[in-house]
């Protein structure tokens, strides 16, 4: 046990900072931070390419796609860089974590070929077909339908709380090719083009981002059988396999702990005077961020052992809840009237912490598996 | 980075383990006196005889193998000033005295852990560190949170010259926080074990989901204490990381101490189950935690020079 950094890591997060510093772009404000607005993926489209051509859109993928064989520390840290800036590279961040590799992993020569060069140069935005109205934490219940009709599936279904639907050229989009199987066994992926007939998108008004959400419906919508990521019927644990590290790949602490620092900025400008209390609490969210990054940090040192996804990967992933609900707590309270206005740091917080414990499986549902998994507690009946 | 003790460290853990498993445990803080126990000097004896009060110093370990001695002791109820012989008196004094340390507060007149039995006694003030050399057999205070208290006496002491305050202040907090770590996670084991034999409507009540969500999530709020811990003592106590794995740890002792006794129900409160003898250490070590600058406050200073109203 230690936790010391490499030489080599101190040194790309150090190329990394200055990297940012000189490469961000001014735009990177205001509007341009909102998740999933038009300014948001209109910025992380230029702020992908200039990464691609430093070779640090994908540096951990292996070389032969595009990547530099970079660590998974290597990984991380560029995470936790983008994450303490407001992740500057908005939808581009799933691509690059999890759907290249899930393609690496699972795909035909012919899907590596079309997708991962276009992945790594940054070309392309991808939006991940999950949640049904009936399928949200019970995933595997869904029932978005794909039947097989000679070299195509026809699928008939609806998606929901898709971000970056409408901005996406290619959607990573989980069927039920298997009616009759046991429900985790008959679900299927499919790698579809956004504008394949029959593929709709809607937007969904919410209070969290104009344009966070979206509602995919697909009418006889057909999906050529070339286009399945891996075996029929097998998805689920395709999609598993690719989500595992997902919990982490995001790491919400650093952006949290930025937010943090903005507040207290904020408040030092506006001479805002702040109780013992509220000053501790705010010590106490820093030292949550502080927690969830330790537990992050510990998976990927279980990535560096080479050992399969453990339950801290649970425990990692609520961590980061509770450390984004305890800035988003202070947040309100340190900026008292003026959080109230449109933009305002806290404004956008509060927004914030109130997706981390839905986006990405639910706080609830990391509960049951640190109960079941790590402490060995039966499942309630 | 790495999560996993190494050979040599699990081969340090695993004889502590050993001897704590003989010389500690709930049976032996309970022929001590239980909630009320006198200092265990045999306990004492054989840590130090072993070598592993000298972990922080030895060329082989260091402040990270201290802390985690620390830890299995609290976990064990180990009735010895570990926290300030393994950890604050070696990163401020340097050499080790004989007997039983107690660290208090400048001007602090309660009830402080192991100070009547303290042959040596560190006083943090916000300029300097006093060093009194005592008796051993000072005031002693009736209280049933686990530890033998006493209140400091009128000698002064002497100021250790060279000690900044604000040093021994960061590794004091580090101490603490792992031993709240050791203390709030042996709690909350021994809690998961009953939710999980214990039957209630024809089913283990740890099956009801209302139950678990509440341990994972002291469970997530103890390991990242851990982890916040020991990262702190491996880079030397700085004084941001110090105040924020106390923080934390202080945060979750208290929901921990919450959680479990409730539970637990009744029988949790009974003597002749073990929960209390973990828990009623609790509110003993958060009071040490909160009379210094309180925790959370520390980090804000540390940080962003926040200073409250």
């Amino acid at each position: 046990m230690e936790f010391g950094w490499s030489d080599e890591d101190l040194t790309f997060r150090k190329e990394l900072r200055a990297f940012l510093a000189s490469d961000l772009g001014d735009d990177w404000s205001g509007e341009a931070q909102k998740l999933g607005s038009e300014a948001n993926v209109e910025h992380s489209f230029g702020f992908a390419k200039t990464l691609a051509a430093r070779g640090w859109l994908t540096p951990h993928w292996p070389e032969e796609y595009g990547g530099a064989g970079a660590s998974p520390w290597q990984h991380l840290i560029m995470a936790e860089e983008m994450w303490s800036i407001g992740e500057p590279r908005g939808p581009q961040y799933m691509n690059v974590n999890w759907i290249g590799p899930s393609i690496m992993a699972h795909g035909t020569e012919e899907q590596k070929r079309l997708h991962l060069p276009r992945i790594a140069k940054g070309d392309v935005i991808w939006c991940q077909g999950f949640s049904e109205p009936d399928a949200g934490s019970d995933l595997a219940s869904l029932r978005t339908r794909a039947v097989r009709d000679g070299d195509d599936y026809v699928v008939n279904g609806r998606k929901v709380w898709t971000s970056y639907a409408a901005s996406a050229q290619f959607c990573y989009l989980l069927v039920r090719t298997n009616a009759e199987a046991e429900r985790h066994r008959g679900i299927s992926v499919l790698l579809v083009p956004t504008d394949t007939d029959g593929f709709e998108i809607n937007s969904i008004p919410s209070v969290v981002g104009g344009h966070a959400f979206h509602e995919l419906v697909f009418t006889d919508m057909r999906v050529p059988v070339a286009c399945r990521l891996g075996d029929e019927d097998q998805g689920w644990a395709v999609v598993r396999e690719a989500l595992a590290f997902e919990r982490v790949g995001a790491p919400r602490y650093a952006r949290a702990a930025y937010v943090l620092d903005q507040l207290v900025d904020w408040a030092d400008a506006n001479d805002t005077e702040l109780s013992a209390s509220l000053t501790e609490r705010i010590g106490q969210a820093r030292a949550s961020c502080e927690a969830a990054r330790l537990l992050a940090y510990r998976v990927i040192d279980e990535r560096c052992l080479g050992l399969p996804p453990s339950p801290n990967v649970y425990l990692a992933r609520a961590a980061m809840v509770q450390a984004e609900r305890a800035v988003g707590a202070v947040a309100g309270e340190l900026m008292g009237d003026e959080g109230l206005v449109y933009g305002s740091i806290a404004d956008e917080q509060l927004r914030k912490s109130m997706v981390a414990g839905v986006a990405a499986g639910t706080y609830e549902m990391q509960l049951n598996m640190i109960a079941q998994l790590a402490l060995k507690l039966p499942r309630e009946r | 980075m790495r999560f996993v003790l190494d050979d040599e460290q699990r081969a340090l853990i695993d004889a502590v383990t050993t001897l704590l498993d003989r010389h500690a445990g709930p049976d032996r803080i309970r022929t001590l006196g239980g909630v009320e126990p006198r200092y265990d000097t045999e306990l004492s004896w054989e840590l130090t005889r072993s070598g592993y009060t000298n972990c922080f110093q030895s060329p082989d370990t260091g402040p990270l193998e201290a802390a985690l001695v620390v830890e299995a002791v609290a976990r064990s109820l180990g009735v010895t000033s570990a926290g300030a012989t393994c950890l604050i008196a070696p990163a401020t004094i340097g050499e080790l005295p004989d007997g039983p340390i107690a660290v208090v507060r400048a001007g602090a007149h309660g009830p402080a852990r192991y100070v009547a039995d303290a042959t040596t006694i560190l006083v943090v003030g916000d300029d300097e560190v006093r060093l009194i050399a005592a008796s051993g057999d000072g005031e002693r205070v009736r209280s049933a949170y686990g530890y033998p208290m006493g209140r400091v006496g009128s000698d002064p002491g002497e100021v250790v010259p060279g000690v900044l305050p604000e040093r021994a202040t960061a590794w004091w907090r580090v101490a603490l926080a792992i031993e709240l770590v050791g203390t709030m996670t042996a709690a909350l084991e021994h809690t998961i074990t009953y939710v999980r034999d214990r039957h209630q409507f024809g089913r283990p009540i740890g099956s009801f989901q209302a139950l678990q969500h509440r341990l994972a999530e002291s469970t997530v709020l103890a390991e990242g204490s851990r982890w916040l811990a020991l990262e702190a003592a491996w880079n030397g106590a700085p004084t941001e990381n110090s105040a924020a794995a106390l923080a934390h740890a202080v945060t979750a002792a208290k929901r921990i101490m919450t959680e479990t006794h409730q539970l637990t129900g009744a029988m949790g409160f009974t003597t002749e189950y073990d929960l209390h003898l973990w828990t009623m250490r609790i509110p003993a070590l958060v009071r040490e935690a909160e009379a210094m600058t309180p925790p959370g406050r520390a980090v804000a200073e540390s940080r962003w020079s926040l200073r409250s109203a």
